[in-house]
């Protein structure tokens, strides 16, 4: 259904209807259900949804690194620039994770080295794409921490992972993840997450500068809905696996279409709408079990829209506009009689 | 709103000493609350906002006596809080309560939930054993928990649903001051919204008076009457929430409000923020007013001495030298 | 809908832990073992063939299957079986016992250690330390010499030579654990330090010290084995198996069953408890879990 849609030479990665189950002691959990996504050149995509949507282990199944077993790719494709990274060996993702795709986490410390200093680290992932002297990789280090706004990176290469605070940290791991000749995607895994919000403004203000000047394509992983505004150029919204809405980040927060979407938006006490209210509109319920979910809208126990039809089958995809998708039964009907 | 003061907080310091870790086993002193006066008046909701490190949780516990003090008083409708024995300690209980963030370590995994919450009941043996069992049932009910599920353990329930078990056990004491330390951060969006509007609900039900601690200002500004904010163990601003969200004075309030993130996807062409530069260490505070190596209005006197809560409006005061004279 | 997703039987703790232990052989060997160690231990009069103190003279060092006795006679006549049977008695209640002595001690002394932290923890953690850099078996002979040698006397030296172990992996739990909101709020809520220490808190930090506690159980075994070896434990003519190995020790050429039997019984019970440990503790250990 959205084959063929968005292909094309701006097309960075194409992810086409993914199945990704963990199969646990306890049965299948089907954490992402039939799911396309494409990110192209240059632009940011957030995935957001609350815990267990399958966003991160969407993410993770482009570079590989779900835990597999439990994790089995049941079926679709993934493609990065035009290779199907699912079909590649072993030894050509590995050379492709640091290089063509890099990764930030939310929490730095765990991703960097805590025996070796930053500058030698960053050295590192140079001299190993690249035959470089350690002088020059240390040169080319300096130039990295300068650019992702480190003060007196000439000192700080030789600092330790612990030496630095949160958000120094986690601007060397993106410096890490820059320091590669071809840097094609950045998958930001709640990048944020775990810094104060004076700091996460810092952050976020470096990563919508570098994505300019370096040039790379961000896929941006969180459940904040206030970050998806600060940086979103496109916005997939997941639950329970399933994608519910795809749109452009100013459709979505202006006319969000899916009941989850608008539930989400509501459940925020900083919407303007709030000013003064002593209640928020939340969405009662609880996300359903992916274990023994059905083939149903996954939305269906919690959406005030609820027909006999959305407990029975997921939707098929409703085109709001060009940039504007969801999916929906309630929407569908609506959209078709307009 | 009645105005009489149900909480009263006398120049609180609250220091840590910790051992650094390294070659020289040098103690370090952490001034995690350093100095905080504030008044909470019966049925209001304080927020206390702030980012990591700034003691808003610190002071929350002590303010519970789950830290001891350094120095300072506080007050318990008049009565000194420390100066108390274990036995009044104890009937104290039954009048202020905690929630607490995380819902996975607040309760203890070992036990059922009809014992996590009647545990309270048992302290302080209110009522038969029976007796308790149907209070247990009726604050499940009202924290909107089915009792049918009264038996089983914490781990079998969501984080939502784990919170509200938390927060029917702060209640089973009939309660009239809450300490809400981060209650709702650990929580998905969804879920959160649920749980600020049970506590609401609960609050105007029950007229509590909350000491709602948070690091999100969102969060804090909706479900607070009054607002203040703390740096590095200080108070640096307080007002009622109206005042506060219009007319923030303190450039790390105004800090604050500009670097949280809009739903307004528009606003952040051409926004420019102001603060640079890291939370410093509450181990070594900068000298003078502790915000003035990231604000961009620091003086001479800035570095030199820290400026006192100076009130500018009835109700609003800021520790700011350009608001002190 | 919340109603359906709770519906769902979820095991308890103590259902989860036996589910996962069906699934573990080498568990599941060691308890078989272990279960019918205690069998024979209780049903020792009925299982018995003969006493296991009575001599027959004429028939000393009778070879294992001859003359009606399955596992021969010792060299004063004693049937092998009955004495070997007998011996699952003194060996299991030496175990537990003395388990149960440093358990005791242990936990007390490594919760109120924890607990209270500060100049108390230092003191009791500086003894402790002291303790452990005495070789754990001269500090055994050390108390059986102070309390004379006899059988009861062994369990209690084993006990209180294993304090300090229990003590110490029992406050870096409490450590762990008081750490913990849960503890604040039943703090919070009016508890006692009574109550936070035994109620609140060690029952959270047991799974260790199960672990440990199935172990110690072989190790103590096999410690009043070599008390009794060295005369220091049982006193002839208990059954012990320390002490028939001690006592028969010069027959291991002509008669190689006399040693080398109660050898078997100790290796498969001590067996028995280290696999049952190491089950346990691959089961209970929340890092070994994914």
């Amino acid at each position: 259904m959205s084959e063929g849609k968005h292909t094309g030479d701006d097309v960075l990665v194409s992810i086409e209807n993914l199945n990704f189950n963990f199969n646990i002691q306890r049965g299948i959990v089907k954490a992402v259900r039939d799911l396309s996504v494409t990110i192209k050149k240059g632009e940011t995509l957030t995935l957001v949804g609350e815990s267990g949507c399958g966003k991160s282990v969407t993410a993770h199944a482009i570079n590989q690194l779900n835990p597999m077993p439990p994790g089995v790719v049941e079926s679709g494709k993934i493609y990065f620039r035009d290779k199907d990274l699912l079909t590649l060996p072993k030894s050509q993702i590995e050379a492709l994770r640091g290089t063509q795709i890099s990764m930030i986490f939310q929490e730095p410390m765990t991703a960097l080295n805590p025996v070796f200093t930053i500058g030698s680290q960053i050295a590192d992932v140079y001299r190993t794409h690249q035959r470089i002297s350690k002088k020059e990789a240390l040169a080319k280090a300096v130039e990295l921490l300068d650019l992702v706004k480190i003060p007196s990176p000439d000192e700080r290469i030789h600092n330790y992972p612990h030496q630095l605070s949160g958000g120094m940290r986690q601007r060397a791991m993106i410096a890490m993840a820059l320091a590669s000749p071809e840097p094609g995607l950045m998958i930001a895994d709640e990048p944020t997450t775990a810094l104060d919000v004076t700091i996460q403004a810092q952050i976020l203000d470096l990563l919508n500068d570098l994505k300019k000047t370096v040039g790379m394509s961000i896929l941006l992983i969180t459940h904040d809905m206030g970050v998806v505004s600060e940086m979103a150029d496109r916005v997939v919204v997941m639950y329970a696996g399933r994608k519910v809405e795809e749109a452009d980040v100013f459709s979505l927060f202006e006319e969000p279409k899916h009941p989850y979407t608008l539930g989400l938006l509501n459940s925020l006490p900083s919407n303007p709408k709030y000013r003064g209210a002593k209640r928020l509109e939340a969405i009662d319920g609880t996300v359903p079990d992916l274990l023994t979910i059905g083939e149903g809208c996954p939305f269906a126990n919690r959406c005030g829209f609820v027909k006999d039809k959305c407990l029975k089958e997921f939707p098929e995809e409703t085109k709001i506009s060009d940039d504007h998708f969801v999916w929906c039964h309630h929407l569908q009907q609506q959209e078709g009689r307009v | 709103m009645k105005d009489t003061k149900i909480l009263e907080v006398k120049n609180l310091v609250k220091h840590f000493t910790v051992t650094a870790q390294g070659a020289s086993e040098q103690k370090q002193v952490v001034r995690a609350v350093d100095g905080v006066s504030l008044d909470i008046k019966e049925g209001e909701i304080l927020g206390i906002v702030g980012e990591s490190g700034c003691g808003k949780s610190t002071l929350g516990k002590t303010v519970m006596r789950l830290h001891d003090k350094t120095s300072g008083e506080v007050l318990y409708r008049g009565e000194d809080l420390f100066g108390m024995k274990r036995d009044q300690m104890k009937d104290i209980s039954t009048h202020m309560q905690m929630i607490f963030q995380d819902p996975y370590s607040s309760l203890n995994p070992r036990k059922k939930v009809s014992q996590v919450i009647g545990q309270p009941l048992r302290i302080h043996s209110v009522g038969s054993s029976s007796e308790q069992s149907d209070r247990v049932e009726a604050l499940m009910e009202e924290v909107g928990l089915n009792p049918k599920f009264k038996r089983r353990y914490p781990h079998q329930f969501s984080g939502g649903q784990r919170q509200r078990i938390g927060i029917a056990r702060a209640l089973a004491l009939d309660p009239e001051f809450i300490v809400c330390d981060e209650a709702v951060s650990a929580l998905d969006v969804s879920v959160q919204a649920q749980i600020l509007n049970l506590l609401l609900d609960l609050q105007s039900k029950h007229q509590f008076t909350y000491m709602f601690i948070s690091h999100d200002l969102a969060v804090v500004e909706f479900i607070s009457t009054r607002i203040l904010v703390m740096y590095l163990g200080r108070v640096v601003e307080i007002a009622d929430k109206k005042e506060l969200v219009q007319k923030h004075l303190h450039p790390y309030t105004k800090a604050l409000f500009e670097a949280f993130p809009t739903t307004d996807p528009r606003s952040r062409i051409g926004k420019k923020r102001v603060v640079m530069g890291d939370v410093p260490s509450p181990i070594y505070p900068p000298s003078g007013c502790h915000f003035h190596p990231r604000c961009p209005f620091a003086t001479d006197k800035c570095r030199m001495e820290y400026p006192p809560l100076k009130e500018v409006s009835p109700g609003h005061s800021v520790a700011c030298w350009e608001f002190g004279s | 809908m919340e109603q359906e997703l709770l519906e769902i039987k979820e095991p308890t703790p103590l259902q989860e832990t036996w589910y996962n232990l069906k699934k573990n052989k080498g568990a599941m060997t060691g308890l078989v073992i272990i279960v019918l160690f205690v069998l024979m231990a209780i049903f020792a009069p009925l299982l018995a063939p003969h006493d296991p103190v009575e001599q027959v003279i004429e028939l000393r060092k009778t070879p294992p299957f001859t003359g009606g006795y399955i596992l021969g006679t010792d060299d004063l006549g004693r049937d092998m079986l009955s004495r070997l049977i007998y011996g699952a008695r003194i060996s299991m209640s030496i175990g537990v016992v003395s388990v149960g002595i440093s358990l005791v001690l242990g936990l007390i002394i490594g919760v109120v250690s924890a607990y209270f932290g500060g100049i108390l923890d230092k003191i009791i953690m500086r003894i402790i330390d002291i303790m452990l850099a005495f070789p754990y078996i001269l500090l055994t002979i050390v108390i059986v010499a102070i309390l004379g040698p006899s059988l009861v006397n062994a369990m209690v030296a084993i006990g209180i030579s294993q304090v300090p172990r229990y003590a110490r992996l029992v406050r870096a739990s409490v450590l762990a654990e008081k750490e913990n909101d849960y503890v604040l709020a039943e703090r919070a809520l009016g508890a006692g330090n009574m109550e936070l220490m035994f109620k609140t808190i060690l029952p959270n930090c047991l799974s260790a010290t199960i672990v440990q506690s199935t172990l110690g159980v072989g190790e103590a075994i096999l410690s009043s084995a070599g008390l009794s070896f060295l005369g220091l434990g049982a006193q002839p003519p208990t059954p012990e198996w320390g002490l028939m190995i001690a006592s028969s020790k010069e027959f291991i050429t002509n008669a190689w069953w006399i040693v080398t039997l109660p050898g078997i019984a100790i290796l498969l019970a001590v067996l028995g408890f280290n696999l049952l440990g190491d089950g346990l503790r691959d089961i209970l250990d929340p890092k070994m879990r994914s």
